[in-house]
């Protein structure tokens, strides 16, 4: 009797669940949507929103009156006016910004991933540097940039230039090298872990097939690794292209980078939500192409079905 | 093809020796097989032939030249790995035509030659796919194609039937077999399994902790072997030895152990009253005695295992020991029975107890 019951009672738990089970999934998911969509529909909103809009109460969610005023003000297009035409005096025109973002954060971003995939091949394929050395580039990722940044900066600025005849400050090289740098040790993990679970053996099959290490290295292993690196690539580009400690620290005009431009719409009147909406939509543009790109080869399909069942 | 040879080959991973001092020559157009449980240094000595790994000291001669600092991509060896490792990108028919592009062959002949083995090896119907939807013999099957396509030196194969089901090892054994006479590629297979071994080596090699223990033909291997290590290892279920000691009764030697005395029906040449010795005889060579009255070796059945149409017997002897004999089904044991064996002379094998060497008498 006991267990027939228990059984009722299951079944009729687990047709519950069915029933629930689509509907509650769907605001579930609804509610997760809500929380991680809401700032970016806030700040697309905003963009459009005239000044008097930016911080009406109570608050809208849509603009009631819709302008493109924001993102001309970004590129300086016609002629603002009252108080928007005064804080936008004080900021440079975001082309420059933009152009810096796009020389720096790529070039750093493929020189990250090219030494950190090297490294990582040593490193798995050869010992290189035994146990202490991969672990030991992790260090640059054990403090705060903010301790480093301070050092790094009478570097730049005093010794390289005073000494050496080397002017880095406010230059695309200066925050290409230090970008390079600091993420040189995320490529090497990540890239390691990638080569790590290409097997041994299919590599050495290539090589007495009589195909040499470079050929192996293009032909092998890169193919399998190809999903990660391409991972690893736009990992190491959002970190890049989103840097604001470094780059605010060494640019004051020249090779300034969009979020530190982003931080320049705020002047002693007040903070200037709208251009810097508007450009925080712009800056978010790159990334989402480079993040549609990759996407499918985001897919690490290929090593499924390397390994011994 | 080609003949391999390597002399006093020693190698060290870290403070391990894995191989101590091992040499061998592989005739032209042989299997060669090298036996030997996990650790034993197979994996270690192909490696080295294919110049995956250095020796530490001695000499690899591939078709009598030296090869030692030959770079393994220019020494014209395949390999197939305990793992098929194939390269999971490309399909079956790149896979096979990756060593034959390398050498830089027209296009036509690249293709006949994949048909050609992919159809010895019946993989035709691969050909266009990946392996990740391979099962693990086509992949295996893919992975041999890929060493025959381009008719290696030498054919090296590291254990590549271990995790496969039992028939399916067997329906490879018998392909390999088949495909090493047909086309006379010198093979090295290196495996832990004697049946293995035995069902496709022209000879094998059993070697043990990094060193040899015999090297001969299967039937050497069985009927004589040279050591206790090769005794308990070839074979299933392997080699009864038992304790023993050697004395001198009434003009003739008796063995004499816990459980029972056995006079030696052969004259002796070899001097054994003065140590210690281990009996050897293998479960096939024990005899169920018939008949009351009859002299022989009391023991009590244990365990009946039926194998089709044999039955391996655990028997246990007066002071406890332990010998499994394999006799006809048609004989019928329970456990408990009390019955008496008798030892196939010609067949018992003596070693010496401390060494573990064979003592030839």
């Amino acid at each position: 009797m006991q267990t027939e019951t228990n059984k009722g009672v299951t079944t009729a738990r687990i047709v519950e669940t069915r029933k629930l089970g689509p509907a509650l999934r769907f605001v579930l998911a609804l509610i997760v949507a809500i929380i991680v969509l809401l700032p970016v529909i806030w700040i697309l909103s905003i963009s459009f929103k005239p000044v008097e809009e930016w911080k009406a109460d109570p608050p809208t969610l849509l603009p009631r009156r819709p302008i493109l005023d924001n993102y001309k003000i970004l590129f300086r297009i016609g002629n603002p006016v009252g108080t928007v035409r005064e804080m936008v005096s004080s900021a440079e025109p975001v082309n420059r910004a933009f152009l810096n973002s796009l020389i720096i954060a790529p070039i750093s971003t493929v020189a990250s991933v090219l030494i950190g995939f090297c490294a990582a091949y040593a490193v798995s394929r050869y010992q290189v540097g035994g146990n202490f050395m991969p672990f030991f580039t992790l260090t640059t990722r054990m403090f705060p940039p903010a301790a480093f940044a301070v050092p790094l900066l009478f570097y730049y600025s005093w010794i390289l230039r005073n000494y050496l005849k080397i002017d880095l400050y406010d230059t695309h090289l200066g925050l290409i090298l230090m970008y390079t740098g600091f993420t040189v040790a995320f490529s090497l993990w990540m890239m390691k872990g990638f080569i790590d679970a290409v097997p041994r053996h299919v590599e050495e099959a290539a090589i007495l097939d009589g195909a040499s290490p470079w050929r192996v290295l293009f032909t092998i292993t890169l193919p399998l690794v190809k999903g990660g690196l391409f991972a690893t690539t736009l990992f190491v580009f959002i970190l890049n292209w989103t840097e604001f400690l470094l780059a605010l620290e060494f640019t004051s005009r020249e090779a300034i980078t969009v979020p530190v431009q982003i931080s320049r719409y705020a002047t002693a009147v007040g903070e200037f939500y709208g251009p810097k909406a508007a450009l925080g939509i712009i800056a978010s543009i790159p990334v989402v192409i480079a993040g549609y790109l990759i996407q499918r080869h985001l897919v690490t399909g290929f090593t499924f079905g390397m390994v011994r069942e | 093809m080609a003949s391999v040879k390597v002399e006093q080959l020693r190698k060290a991973f870290r403070n391990v020796e894995a191989v101590k001092g091992i040499g061998f020559a592989v005739e032209d157009g042989e299997f060669f097989c090298l036996l030997g449980p996990p650790g034993a240094g197979k994996t270690t000595i192909l490696r080295i032939i294919a110049g995956l790994e250095k020796p530490d000291q001695g000499e690899v001669y591939l078709g009598g030249e030296r090869v030692n600092d030959v770079p393994p991509m220019e020494r014209d060896v395949a390999m197939i790995f305990e793992e098929p490792a194939l390269y999971p990108h490309m399909t079956a028919y790149d896979n096979l035509a990756h060593p034959l592009r390398l050498r830089k062959l027209s296009k036509t002949e690249i293709d006949r030659k994949v048909r050609e083995v992919a159809e010895v090896l019946h993989i035709t119907h691969l050909l266009e796919r990946r392996p990740d939807a391979f099962s693990g013999g086509e992949r295996r099957r893919v992975a041999i194609g890929r060493a025959l396509v381009r008719r290696p030196r030498v054919l090296l194969l590291d254990q590549p039937l271990t995790d496969l089901d039992a028939w399916l090892r067997q329906e490879m054994t018998g392909e390999l077999k088949r495909l090493q006479r047909e086309t006379g590629q010198t093979m090295i297979y290196a495996t832990h399994d004697f049946e293995e071994a035995v069902t496709m080596a022209d000879r094998i090699m059993v070697i043990n902790e990094g060193t040899v223990e015999q090297l001969g033909t299967p039937d050497e291997i069985y009927d004589r072997p040279r050591s206790a290590f090769v005794a308990s290892f070839v074979g299933s279920p392997s080699m009864n030895l038992i304790p023993c000691q050697a004395e001198f009764q009434d003009g003739g030697l008796v063995l004499s152990c816990a459980a029972f005395r056995l006079p030696l029906t052969k004259r002796v040449g070899a001097d054994l009253t003065s140590r210690e010795l281990l009996l050897g005889i293998r479960p096939e060579h024990v005899n169920i005695v018939e008949g009351a009255g009859e002299e022989g070796i009391a023991a009590t059945v244990d365990i009946v295992q039926p194998l089709g149409d044999e039955q391996i017997v655990d028997l246990s002897l007066k002071d406890g020991t332990v010998i499994k004999i394999i006799v006809p089904l048609e004989i019928e044991l329970a456990p408990a029975d009390e019955l008496m064996v008798d030892f196939d002379q010609d067949r018992l094998s003596l070693f010496d107890a401390r060494s573990e060497k064979r003592i030839e008498w």
